[in-house]
């Protein structure tokens, strides 16, 4: 762990001073020790699977994790899978806790994970699903998602006014267009 | 450089005029917000969880450790009635992950920090953790020799060099109980488990000097990178290159599959200095994209 590179590129550091500077409801605030353990849960089984990580790169895409060393599936699967997990086991002793702060960032923490456990890539749920199926398979599942979330997204717009779960839905759909 | 400097005008604009900052941050704010108090939302969900008299279970952040008996303030109770905010919480789902991931720096240095991770016993020759980890791993098949034509150890490749395709280990280099005979035989290569049709990419920059089939190999392609380095990729389902052809580290070559000796698709990967086996896994690199 000692050679590991550090690095966080200028468009990071900017998105994080913006949302910083905006972030009046100290949602952003609560977002951080829920990302950090979702991140840590990924990194932790990484290595104890025995991946020598090389370099961490922080973008506006989120975190890159640079590891030498194969894999095998049920290690990747695990990996995939340990960031909802670790969000999950931090999110319901958070949500009990006294202070609101705290109790944000459970709440953030478990919807962070549910998110991340549907089935369409780059999502944590698509990842595991990738090992399993045939990569048709896994882009029909996920324009399927997307769909659904576009649907229920819709559902949300008219009943609630909030554009949040479409927009989500449209980026999943997106990425998984070509 | 254009992010670094809005960063400091923001920076600035924040410490010299604190009211107009705090106005932009307001009308932001209304904008982002207009639909729904986000702050309410979340705290709604948490007071979804009842509260309980006995210890709440270990956490994982020491930041969180809980006072259960602590009452309950005023301001965390429910802002709405449940039926219509339990509905307008799922509207509000995905909208968490939009910034995701872009704050992980705590996460990473905490690890860091707490020493979990493999601190290695000083030794007189201290060999890379990757060929410790290996040699290790063969330390199960104590009654075989290492192969004459075999080393266990890491030279540094005189080239840059990327993971020849994308998938998982199904066996690795070194002594293994062989899929198909049956019996404990040295594996000179790495096999990526990979669905048939996924492309394969060239190790290094070099020329092909095969690309033909054989019985066990099935559709192979040997690559020479210089300097006696090579590289072969068999079983492939179709082959993109042919001899002579020079290639490019990265570039398609063939597509994975299942032809020669297999048991089902997958990319057998080998490299050779001099004719001398060098574990692949070595020099495969992946990205986790978080």
């Amino acid at each position: 762990m000692a050679g590991v590179k550090l690095d966080v590129s200028a468009g990071a550091l900017l998105i994080f001073a913006l949302a910083y500077f905006f972030d009046g409801s100290g949602i952003f605030a609560s977002l951080l020790p829920a990302a950090a353990v979702h991140e840590a849960g990924h990194i932790a089984v990484l290595l104890l699977c025995s991946a020598r990580i090389r370099r961490l790169r922080l973008d506006i895409f989120g975190l890159r994790l640079d590891y030498g060393g194969t894999l095998g599936k049920r290690a990747l699967l695990c990996a995939a899978l340990a960031g909802p997990a670790a969000g999950l086991l931090y999110a319901f002793p958070a949500m009990r806790a006294a202070g609101q702060g705290i109790r944000m960032s459970g709440a953030v923490s478990l919807l962070l994970s549910c998110f991340n456990l549907l089935p369409a890539l780059p999502l944590d749920g698509g990842r595991a699903l990738a090992l399993l199926c045939r990569a048709r398979t896994v882009l029909t599942c996920s324009r399927v998602t997307a769909l659904l979330l576009m649907a229920a997204g819709l559902w949300a717009l008219f009943e609630y006014g909030s554009l949040s779960m479409l927009a989500m839905g449209g980026w999943l759909l997106v990425y998984n267009a070509v | 450089m254009i992010s670094a400097g809005i960063f400091i005008l923001l920076t600035l604009v924040k410490f010299l005029v604190p009211g107009a900052a705090q106005s932009i941050k307001d009308q932001t704010q209304k904008i982002l917000c207009r639909d729904t108090d986000y702050t309410q939302v979340l705290l709604y969900i948490s007071s979804l969880i009842p509260e309980r008299d006995e210890p709440a279970p270990p956490v994982l952040e020491t930041e969180t450790t809980p006072e259960p008996a602590a009452p309950e303030p005023a301001a965390d109770k429910p802002f709405y009635a449940p039926r219509s905010l339990s509905a307008s919480m799922r509207g509000y789902m995905p909208e968490v992950k939009v910034p995701a991931g872009e704050e992980l720096t705590d996460s990473v240095e905490s690890r860091m920090s707490d020493g979990t991770i493999a601190a290695p016993e000083p030794e007189p020759e201290p060999l890379p953790e990757a060929v410790q980890t290996f040699i290790d791993s063969q330390a199960a098949y104590p009654d075989y020799e290492q192969p004459a034509n075999v080393s266990y150890l890491m030279p540094e490749l005189p080239f840059a060099y990327a993971a020849p395709v994308a998938g998982y280990e199904s066996s690795g280099f070194g002594y293994r109980m062989h899929p198909i005979q049956n019996e404990v035989k040295f594996h000179y290569g790495t096999d990526m488990a990979a669905w048939s049709g996924e492309p394969i990419y060239a190790f290094a920059d070099g020329t092909v000097s095969f690309a033909g089939y054989s019985d066990s190999f099935g559709n192979y392609i040997t690559i020479e990178h210089g300097d006696g380095w090579q590289s072969l990729y068999a079983h492939c389902s179709r082959l993109d290159v042919s001899s002579g052809q020079s290639v490019e580290c990265g570039g398609q070559i063939a597509l994975v599959g299942a032809t020669g000796m297999v048991t089902g698709p997958h990319l057998h990967f080998e490299l050779t200095h001099n004719g001398v086996y060098i574990n692949p896994e070595y020099y495969i690199n992946y990205t986790w994209q978080a």
